[in-house]
């Protein structure tokens, strides 16, 4: 199957696009695509375990299934906004992630 | 019947109970109880900016309102991402009510430094889609975990110079204490889950920023093999 894979800041940089069509076995799910751009990219190695994904905009973990058509982000840590903080109360309710 | 809604360029006419508030007619949108977040943010803010989703409705305020549509016709309500500069003073003109005893507001502003290095300009780049899905969900979990009456955020992408606003949040309450702690909990929020990036450019070279850690619950999903 394909799915849509979306790059954005220093993985973008590290990709050479922002985006591309990639091709899966199937049953696939997020890990694949993850352990796909580790090996073809060996630079995203650098980002660790610091890296988010998502599948259609939502944030996802790496043994969510996969489904023709899906569009998959690789997403660096986020940095909009300031800088720092030491705000205790981070919940996220509702699901937000 | 009230008219109240004019998302991207069209008027609807929602059928709604007598002494509906806008949360009851984002069910009668979406057809069931609890639908998307993101609607009910857009429809908490598609009137003027300024109606809570407890704001009770009628058929004659709606009427009344109508003329004030027009300026608030992005489909994302209150949650807005934009190429142009923030000019804070025109946006929040109308997000006062009469209830509201404080506003608090918060810029994110372009610094002339970094770790040292002399900065030249910023490039934010966003995901565009997931990052309103990401804003709107921070502002209905504000709206829901703090007393405050409504929230705006803007977020700014492109090219922007040293001094100018990268992001602005407002947010208004009866009391400052919860207009306080919500802006604060916004702004924190968004940096670590709303998918933005920046790249800062220097005399000497481009780096991404680096980001915060995402938080547990993002991590842990993301990360748990």
């Amino acid at each position: 199957m394909q799915v849509r894979v979306l790059f954005f800041g220093v993985l973008r940089d590290m990709a050479g696009q922002s985006a591309e069509v990639l091709n899966l076995s199937e049953p696939a799910t997020l890990n694949d695509v993850l352990r796909h751009y580790q090996t073809s990219i060996p630079a995203f190695h650098t980002l660790g375990r610091s890296l988010a994904m998502s599948i259609n905009q939502e944030y996802a973990g790496p043994q969510a299934k996969l489904h023709p058509g899906d569009e998959v982000a690789l997403l660096p840590p986020v940095s909009g906004g300031s800088r720092s903080s030491a705000f205790k109360s981070m919940r996220f309710p509702g699901g937000a992630v | 019947v009230a008219q109240f809604d004019k998302e991207e360029s069209r008027t609807r006419d929602y059928r709604v109970a007598k002494n509906a508030t806008l949360r009851a007619t984002q069910h009668a949108k979406t057809g069931r109880v609890g639908g998307p977040v993101a609607r009910a943010s857009s429809l908490g803010c598609a009137r003027d900016f300024g109606s809570g989703l407890k704001r009770p409705l009628d058929a004659s305020t709606s009427r009344r309102k109508r003329g004030l549509l027009g300026m608030t016709m992005n489909p994302h309500g209150c949650v807005q991402i934009v190429r142009e500069t923030i000019d804070a003073a025109a946006i929040l003109a109308n997000f006062k009510y009469p209830a509201d005893g404080a506003m608090v507001t918060f810029e994110g502003v372009v610094r002339d430094n970094s770790r040292g290095r002399r900065t030249l300009y910023l490039d934010y780049e966003a995901y565009e889609v997931m990052a309103i899905k990401e804003m709107n969900r921070l502002v209905e979990a504000a709206l829901a975990q703090f007393s405050i009456r409504q929230v705006m955020i803007v977020h700014r992408v492109g090219r922007l110079n040293i001094g100018e606003t990268s992001v602005l949040i407002a947010v208004a309450s009866a009391h400052r204490a919860a207009a306080f702690d919500a802006c604060r909990w916004l702004i924190d929020s968004l940096k670590r889950t709303v998918p933005i990036w920046k790249k800062e450019h220097f005399e000497d070279g481009a780096v991404w920023a680096d980001g915060q850690a995402f938080p547990a619950n993002v991590q842990e999903s993301s990360q748990s093999s």
